[in-house]
Parts: C-alpha cells; structure tokens; sequence
C-alpha cells in the first residue's frame, strides 16, 4: 500500500518510514498540513498517518480538508497520551482510528492493515 | 524484530532495549533507597519532580548490587519506570533473531522471562528485552520472597 | 418540533434552557420519590416546564408537560390522590422531557428503547475516542443510537461503562458484530428493559453559578508546576537562608505562601459535593425496590460533604452495591415487615459528613440486619475460622469475613447482589484510597455500614522525623503526641515493648526497624512518636523530629503493591526524599491488640512465665519485680518529705496529677542507700506507688519454676523478715532476689481493713484451698472469708497445691489463687485443674494485685471461673459465695472489677 506519512518531526517520520517499507509498503513524507493537502493530492495513497500537533494547520484541521476533498479519505491519527479531547474532534471530523505514542509496532501495522484501502 | 534497539551493558551481559521504550538515558541518577523491597527495586529517582522506581537486573544476573551508572527512562502502557545499566553502547538494528534454544544456556535463568530474542553481537552477545519489562521485573519482585524461601 | 431542531439565537439561551429544565426535572423526580410529596411543587415545575417548552416551540415537550400538569392539579384539588401511578406518571415524563434535551430523534416511550453498556479496556488510553467510535459503528447498523453521553463529556471520559439506547427492534448479534470491529471494547452488556438512572457526568450545579468545565488532566498539570514551583522556591528559601535581610525574607515567605494558596484552591477544585453521586440514588433505589416487590426509601443527608473527585469516581461503583445489598439482603418484603410490626417501607438512609480530614459515610437500614451465625457457618466452612474459635467470634471479629470474596450467605444469589461484585469490591476500593469500613448490626432491626475516607490524598500536613538512615513523614493527623523516651515507660507486655496510654499498654517500636528489620539494632530512638490510625495504635521511636510541614505525595507508582506501608514520597525543600508512611499497615498487627493476646506462645496463659524488670541497688545486688506490677519507670520527680512519716517512706512525689507515695526500698531491705535517678511506679491492691532506684538494668523473662522461695525465711512468720519472695540463680545475670512489694507495702501503709460482711456461717463445712506467697495477703483472704464459716487451708505456692492433689487429699470446693506465685504460678496451675479430671469441675478463682485488661485476657484463655483483683475483701467474700453457693443472696459472678 501506498501510505502518507505527516509528522512535523523527521525522526517520528522516519522510524514509520522503516517499519512501513519493512513490511513493503510505500512511504510517502509531509511535515504538515499543508504539505499534507498537496501530497495526498499528488500521490492519492490508500492510508494516511497523521501527527495530531502541527504547525500550519494542525492534525484536526487537515483531516477537514482531506475529508471534504476526498470523502473515501482514510486517516490515522497520531498522538500522545493526554490528547482525547483533541482525538475526539479528529474522528468528529472525519479521522477514523487512532495510534498512541510511543507506539507499538504491531499496532501501527494492525492499524494499517485494518484501515487501510486495499486493492 | 525490525525494530532498534539501545545496545546496554549491565555487569559482562549486552541487551538491547526496544528504542520504542526508551525515552530518555540519566546519567548517574540520584537515587534513594526504599525500604522493605527486595533488591531489585534499586531505589527511587526523582526526574522533574516525579518519583521513579529505579529497577535493577543485577540481582536476577548473579550480580553485586552497585548505583546505577546510567538509566533508562522506560514507558510502557502508560507506566513510567527507571531501568538501571552499567554502561552505554549504541542504537542498533538486529538481523533475524537466533533460535532461543541456541542462548537460553547462556543466561542466567532467572533473567529468561524478561528476553525477548538474542543475537550475536561482535564478539559477544545482545538480548533484547521484553517491551513491557517493568511489568515482568514488578511481577518478579513481588514474588521474590517466596521464590527464595 | 424538537428541541434539538430549536435555532437558537445565542448559545447562552440554549445553555440556560437546559439548565433550567433539568433544575426543574431533577426536582420533580427527586420530590416524586419523596414520602409525601409536595404537589404544589410538583405541579408548578410541570407547568413552568410547559411554559418554557412552549416559548421556544417544542410540541411533544408541551403536551407532554401538560398531561402531566393535569394530572397533578386533579391531585392538588382532591380529585384523586397520589398513589403509585401518579408518581409513575411523573417519573415517566421526566424520562422522556431528558431524553428529549439531550437530543434524541425518537423519544419513544422507554419500553421501545434498550439500554445497553459499552465496557471498556481499562488499559485503553483513550476510552471517550472508543466509545464515540462504537457509537459510529452501531449507528451505521441503527441509526437511532444514542449515546447515553454527550460527545463534549466524551473528551473528559475515563473507563467508566457507557450507556447506549438502542430501538428494541433492532438485531442484537448485528450490534455486537458491529461493535467488535472497535478496538478496546472488552463487554457488551444488553440489553436491558427498563430505564435505568444515568451514571455519567452530571449537569450543571444548582444555581446561577458561572462555571468551567476543566479536564482532570489539566488540573493535575497544575498542581505538578504549582509542586514544583513549591520546590523552587523552597531550595531558594534553603540557599539563601542567612545571607540575605528581612525585607527579602519577607518576599519569600510571601511567595509561599501565595503558592501554596494556589495549590490549595487548585486542590478545592477536584473537590465536588457528594451530592453528584447522591442525587442518581433515590431513583435507583426506587426501581430496584420495583423489581425486587418491596418498598424502600432513601433518605440522603450530608450531600454538600465535599470529597476529592478522584476518589468520588471510584465510590460510586462500591456505593451503589452496598445500596444494593441493603436492598436486596437488608430490607424484608413488605409482608414481612408488617408481621414484625415494620412499617411496610423500609428505608435505607445515606449519611455524609466530615469530620478531621476524613469523609464519613453511613449507609443505614432498617432491615433483617446480618445474620451472625450464617457468617459464623460459612466462615468455617471455607476454613477461615476453626471450629472452636466461632463459637467466642463476636460480630466484631466475624466482620472481617463479610468482605472476603465468596462469602454470600443469601439463599440464592439474586441477580442483583450477588453478581460476583461481593463486598470485596468494597474492601478493594477502601484499600486504594486507605479508607476503612466498618459494620454494625442488630438482628431484626437493621445494619449499618461506615465508610471513612480521606478527604485528599495529594497535599498532607506532615510529621516529619529522622529514623535511622530514613527521613519519614507521618500524616498529623495520626499523630497523637510526641515526648521525650526517657520519661516515658519502659515495660513489656507479653514479650512486645510497651508504653502506658491511660490504663492500656500501647506497642513500642523502633521507627528505623520496622522500616528495615535487617539492618543492624542498635540505634535507639531518644524521640517517641504517639500514633493511632482507625483502630492501630503504637509508639513510634525516632531519632529525630524535623518539625510540621506541607507536603505534595506522590505515589510511585510502580511499587504500591510493593510497598503498602508507604502512601507515596515527599519531596522536601532541601531536596531529600521523605516516605510518607501509612501507619496502619505499618505497624505489626499482632502489637498489643487485644485479641492477639492468644498469639504469644510463650507468655500465654499457662506457660509459669514472667517478664522481670532487674534493678540494682546501691549495694551492688541485683533485684526483680514482676512486670506486670510495673506501671512505668520515670525519671525521677522532686519528693517531698512529710513530717511523722514512716522510716520507710522517702516522701511524695507528684506524678500525673497523683500524689504518689515513694517508698525507700534501701531502707527497707536494709541495704546501704545511694542516689537514685530513677523511679518505678507500681500499682498494687488499686493504689500507686513509687519505689527509686538507681538504674534500670534490663528485662528478663523467667520460668516461674526457676524462683526459689528462700529457704532461710520459709516458715518464719515474722513479717519484718520476709520482705522478699524469693531467688533467681539466673545463668547469665547470676543471683536476683524478687522483692515482696507486697510485704512492704503493707508495712508502710498497712491497707484498712474495710468492715466485714455479716458472720452468716454460709458456708459452713465447704472447704478452700488458698495458695499465695504473701502472707499478708493470705492473712487478708482468711480475714474476709472468715464470716463466712469456710474451712480455710493455705499453701505457700502453686507446686504445694499440685502435689496435694496428686497426694490424693480430698479435695476442696473452691481453690483462690494468687497468680504469681513461686514454682508454679496461678495460670499454669488454673490450666492443669482445668485439665485434669479429678479437679475439672472445681471452681477457680484467681485473686490478684495484677490490674488491668491484659489479665482479664488471659483468664479468658485459662478458664478460671472468677478473678478478683486484691484488695477488697467484700467483693472476694462474695464472688467466693457466689461460687460455692449459687443460689446465695451473697452471691454474684464478677470478674475484674472496673
């Protein structure tokens, strides 16, 4: 599968980058909302993980616009402990699951396996 | 296991702590011992205000007890512990794991639950931990007494 | 149209409209369910309610309202009265008026909606997310879901269940198929018929309050930076401290006191009112009463009792069981209850208020109360109890098995109670939060269940001290007092160092042992610490006490199982690390308690052994007084001479408030006198006594069987010579001569002999067999039982007594005997008649200068038949008639007088 990952920091994007491709999926990178509109608009991937605090445009926002744009658009987001409130209103607006950090490798894959489009 | 690790020694033995685990290393941390727990409990740390349990293997490894040179800072499942180390070493990513029938005679046995997978590791060996470590170490404190008799 | 279609103009209207409605359905309910209802106010909030609805356009709300407001002005006219069905109407529209607010599209009556309950992991970390996500799931297969809860309140959510209404028609396995796709839902419950109260947020609070809703979260955010803002500024008080002036001094006290006051309102503001728990029970107990056919009423008191949310969120589950149960178990049926002559509604009454940081709460019925013996049963049966200890258990003792899992001793297990949420439940949740239940009741007439809990864990005021290596906090409220261990007693009872509290001995610990037994002894605690937590009580020893202060706990939260004793750690200002310590599992429990006194093998009754406290004189020889005797040993207080007073007597001391007389035992042994520091208090025949000397050596304990009655003086009757009762060759501590305090005593102040009872000759032709060491003491017994025409033989100790029923001799009616007495003391002598067939049926009475309740334990064990503490000639005069002659008018069967 094709999946976009959005993180503001690199080192969280890349240690998705290398437990997705391990399993042979395709990553593709954006550091914030806005890069995040343009890439999945670009790539159109089956499966966006998306960091819930970010700059320019934040998690909640972004999946707004993903949704409005593309209503099949499937969004994980990404977040800390503590965060509920700002989860809930991610999966108001559109978001359908989420993932904790730290994360645990198999539940990053269930969560893909489980949400993403396949085929 | 794709996943890194944090290569660590305690006394002569290397293991690898999941890098998802690890949130942070201390460097000699302040610790004050807490009465009435078995030796593996270390002590208690305070970082940024909040007390830690500071666990320690050595005990499980045949080891003296001595402070703790390093700590690691572990989270799991929203629980929050200090593992302590002797020294160091590096991030590492092990290839595929070794049969456990090829290492378990190397170890100590009473360290066995809390492995996950072992490797070679230049002239020596790395045993990875279980992620939920501090789960297993509170499960063997609380039955120390009995086990000893 | 709806109330969810209503446009409102601003937020503010729409806010204050539910605030108002559900103010007024809330009253309606709660005065409905009242014994005698208000209809006046019933009726002007069902017509307010109407008027409200009516203005902002809401048609079913209206007629609803209004059926309702017509049948309550046919009641407040007379037409009808109010009976079941009108207060079943009320209910009724009280449900559907809130299902209406919090927007449901289909307010069908409640009987063609289910409930059902989402159970959530507890492990999940976001419990709110997962129930709004089931809420998704199942609409998509039932579009009329609705969530019990709003989705605001959901951002908050911990794991408590979550309601979900469901139409009845909809498929049950579709449901669950479609919840099984969300992660983290561990339990489905559903669904269930009736309407069922909510047990989720509440609404706003009474009044016009202007109010925030704030996440738990954040306020623990808070009070971390305020804690460590606290430090800071504490370190800065410590580094500074002498180097700079007044004026700064002031400004940081200042700021202390300005942050603790933050922390103290950030503290309040997880602090609610009892009353949001409180306020869902008398629904609910109501309809349970429904189901069960019985009527029961709850009366709430106390409901502004404020106590720490975090606590009060793992209260209700317990709480609402314990209603439960009283519901279930307690309360009979109204037939039942008519036939004992009850008011055929039972009521159950809910009780909160708060007393030195703690919150009570009795919850009381006036049902079957426990049935004692059915515990008493299961207790055995599950092993928990041996046999020949239940028949001595009292409730007090058996209270301990009610909260044991398993123990259900109702017929069946009724769907309600017995679901396997047992009183351990309760138990588990008053250990979390360090709080204590206890239980009373009588049968018949009802039983009682009273929890106490802490009102706040976080912020204490702490005791703070030095024991050992360890810095330890005490919660002052524990703490009783604190005095310097010189002055304060040196005594063991039973084998345990104790201090006196009144007449009561206390355990004394090393504060530094308990905390680390392995560490070597030694260090010997100058400071002891008075200390009662519930029923635990003891006397800490500490090497050094720090003073008061204010401290943040912080629990560790990988070691609570591990470390019970410790509620969590301090951080103090100077940066070290203080356990705050929980007193009542700290302390051994097997400490002078008084049902632990079976415990202590070697000093149980029976077993011809004494703790001897061993002193020196100034003639270098070492002498012993039985313990037991022993009050205290003092510091030795000014004495004050009388002018005429007894060669013997060195004066009065001041002790207590007493005035105390102090004997010169040099003077009366006869032995070189010296400068003494020292005094021992002792209590003999009900009076005190002090005796100096100067040192303390040590306590012994020793076999009666070692004391050698001294040869030289057996048989003399002179009084002036026997001023001592016998000889200890002790292996290690070489010769010690037990002095007969008794003897000198009586010399010094010889006790008045009060008038004798009537001669009546009652007695004439009964024989008893008196043993004491003390001949005045035996000089005393004959006296008082003189009139009564007894045929009186005495022994000099118990090992004569023994030998004589071996001997065969006929054998007495009655044996009086001394307790300590050498060769063979009253106990273990009381123990072997007891025992042995010859003298099994023979009554004992123990006669006694030991006071207090230790000795009435331990007679208990020993089966005598009386105990009488010397001196009183007319009470022993009568407990001996008494046991001789049962049907005497002399006679009473009394044990050791108050």
């Amino acid at each position: 599968m094709k999946i976009l990952v959005v993180d503001d920091a690199a080192f969280m994007r890349l240690r998705l980058r290398k437990l997705l491709e391990d399993q042979g999926h395709t990553v593709v990178e954006a550091g914030n909302g806005r890069e995040a509109l343009d890439r999945y608009r670009a790539e159109r991937p089956d499966l966006v993980l998306m960091d819930i605090t970010m700059p320019e445009m934040d998690g909640i926002e972004a999946v707004r616009a993903l949704t409005a744009e593309d209503p099949e658009a499937r969004v994980v987001m990404v977040s800390a402990l503590g965060q509920q409130a700002m989860v809930l209103a991610a999966i108001q607006a559109g978001a359908k699951d989420f993932i904790v950090k730290p994360f645990q490798p198999d539940r990053v894959l269930a969560a893909v396996s489980k949400w993403g489009r396949h085929g | 296991m794709a996943e890194s690790l944090l290569v660590c020694q305690i006394g002569p033995y290397g293991f690898g702590a999941p890098i998802a685990q690890v949130t942070e290393i201390l460097d000699r941390p302040t610790e004050v011992r807490v009465p009435r727990t078995p030796p593996l409990v270390s002590g208690v740390a305070v970082v940024r205000g909040q007390p830690l349990a500071l666990w320690t293997l050595r005990p499980l490894l045949g080891l003296d007890p001595t402070a703790a040179r390093f700590a690691l800072r572990w989270e799991v499942g929203g629980e929050v512990v200090l593992v302590a180390v002797d020294g160091v070493d590096a991030l590492w990513e092990p290839g595929p794991p070794l049969a456990r029938e090829a290492w378990q005679g190397l170890l100590p046995p009473r360290i066995l639950p809390l492995v996950s997978a072992g490797w070679r590791y230049g002239p020596g060996w790395v045993w990875a931990f279980e992620p939920d470590l501090p789960i297993r170490l509170r499960a063997e404190a609380e039955t120390w007494g009995r086990a000893r008799g | 149209m709806r109330f969810e279609e209503v446009t409102w103009e601003r937020p503010e209207e729409r806010a204050l409209f539910v605030e108002e409605a559900r103010e007024l359905l809330d009253a309606l309910e709660t005065e409905a369910l009242a014994e005698r209802p208000a209809v006046d106010t019933l009726f002007r909030a069902a017509h307010t309610l109407k008027g409200s609805g009516g203005m902002v356009g809401l048609d079913q709300w209206v007629a609803q309202a209004h059926a309702l407001e017509e049948v309550l002005d046919a009641v407040r006219r007379g037409e009808r009265s109010y009976d079941e069905a009108v207060r079943t109407a009320v209910l009724e529209t009280v449900d559907r008026l809130r299902a209406e607010l919090q927007g449901s599209r289909n307010p069908a009556a409640p009987a063609q909606r289910r409930r059902w309950v989402l159970v959530l992991d507890p492990a999940c970390p976001m419990p709110g997310v997962r129930a709004y996500q089931a809420f998704q799931a199942v609409s998509a297969v039932a579009p009329e879901a609705e969530l019990e809860v709003a989705p605001e309140a959901l951002a908050e959510w911990d794991h408590r269940p979550v309601g979900l209404w469901l139409p009845a028609t909809v498929d049950p396995a579709r449901v669950r198929a479609a919840l099984a796709t969300v992660d983290d839902v561990v339990r489905v419950e559903g669904p269930e018929g009736e309407a069922t109260t909510e047990a989720g947020e509440a609404a706003a609070p009474t009044g016009r309050e202007n109010t925030v809703r704030i996440g738990v979260e954040t306020i623990e955010r808070l009070l971390e930076t305020i804690g460590e803002l606290l430090l800071d500024e504490a370190q800065l008080e410590h580094q500074l401290a002498g180097k700079v002036d007044a004026a700064t001094r002031n400004l940081l006290s200042h700021l202390r006191r300005k942050a603790l006051e933050v922390q103290e309102t950030t503290l309040r503001a997880r602090m609610l009112p009892l009353d949001r728990l409180f306020r869902q029970y008398p629904r609910a107990v109501h309809d349970l009463a429904l189901k069960l056919g019985k009527t029961i009423r709850l009366e709430t008191v106390g409901g502004e009792t404020e106590l720490d949310r975090l606590v009060m969120d793992s209260l209700h589950e317990p709480l609402l069981h314990l209603l439960r149960n009283a519901c279930d178990h307690g309360i009979e049926s109204p037939g039942e209850r008519q036939a004992l002559g009850k008011s055929p509604t039972g009521v159950i009454r809910l009780e909160a208020y708060a007393a030195e940081g703690h919150v009570h709460l009795r919850i009381r019925d006036d049902g079957r109360g426990i049935n004692w013996q059915a515990v008493r049963e299961k207790a055995v049966e599950r092993g928990w109890l041996r046999p020949e200890d239940a028949t001595q258990a009292t409730p007090a003792d058996l209270q301990e098995f009610l909260f044991r899992p398993g123990l259900s001793t109702a017929a069946q297990v009724t769907d309600l109670s017995g679901r396997g949420v047992g009183l351990d439940a309760v138990r588990a949740f008053l250990d979390q939060v360090h709080g204590t239940v206890t239980v009373e009741s009588t049968p018949g007439q009802g039983t009682t269940f009273h929890l106490e809990l802490p009102m706040t864990m976080a912020i204490l005021t702490a005791l703070l001290v030095e024991a050992g290596p360890f810095t330890v906090g005490l919660p002052i409220g524990v703490v009783e007092r604190i005095e310097e261990r010189r002055a304060a007693a040196v005594s063991t009872v039973l084998g345990q160092s104790a201090v006196a509290e009144g007449d009561e001995p206390v355990a004394c610990y090393e504060l530094a042992a308990l905390l680390d037994p392995e560490a070597p002894g030694g260090s010997s605690g100058a400071y002891l610490v008075r200390v009662r937590d519930g029923r635990t009580r003891a006397a800490l020893a500490v090497d050094q006490v720090l003073g008061q202060q204010e401290v943040v706990v912080k629990p560790i939260a990988a070691l609570t199982t591990l470390t019970p004793w410790m509620t969590g750690v301090a951080l103090l200002g100077d940066g070290r690390l203080s356990f705050m310590l929980d007193v009542r599992r700290l302390v051994p429990q097997t400490g002078v308690e008084r049902r632990e006194v079976a415990d202590d093998h070697v000093l149980r009754a029976g077993s011809n052994q004494m703790e001897l406290l061993v002193f020196r004189l100034a003639d270098g020889q070492r002498y012993g007084i039985n313990v037991y005797k022993t009050r205290e040993v003092v510091v030795a207080p000014p004495i004050t001479r009388v002018p005429g007073q007894h060669p013997w007597l060195a004066g009065f001391a001041r002790l207590r408030g007493q005035t105390v007389p102090v004997v010169d035992l040099a003077q009366a042994l006869g032995v070189p006198g010296g400068t003494s520091d020292l005094m021992i208090i002792t209590e003999f025949n009900q009076t005190v006594q002090a005796f100096p000397v100067p040192e303390v050596e040590r306590m012994l304990r020793v076999s009666w069987e070692a004391v050698e009655p001294l040869p030289a003086i057996l048989g003399t009757r002179d009084p002036a010579r026997r001023r001592l009762t016998g000889l200890i060759d002790h292996p290690q501590w070489g010769p010690i001569q037990l002095i007969d305090f008794e003897q000198i005593l009586a010399e010094v102040m010889p006790p008045a002999f009060p008038p004798l009872p009537e001669a009546t000759g009652a007695g004439r032709g009964r024989r008893v067999w008196l043993a004491d060491d003390s001949l005045v003491a035996v000089r005393q017994v004959e006296k008082a039982l003189e009139p009564l025409g007894l045929e009186v033989r005495t022994f000099s100790d118990g090992m004569a007594v023994w030998e004589a029923v071996e001997a065969g001799e006929p054998l007495p009616h009655l044996f009086v005997l001394d307790v300590e007495m050498p060769r063979l003391d009253g106990y273990t002598l009381t123990h072997r008649l007891k025992r042995d067939p010859r003298t099994a049926a023979l009554p004992v009475l123990l006669h006694t200068s030991l006071s207090g309740h230790w000795h009435a334990q331990r007679s208990a064990t020993v089966e005598a038949d009386a105990i009488v503490t010397k001196f009183d000639p007319a009470l022993l005069a009568r407990t001996v008639a008494g046991l001789l002659l049962p049907d005497s008018h002399l006679s009473s069967k009394e044990e050791v007088p108050a």
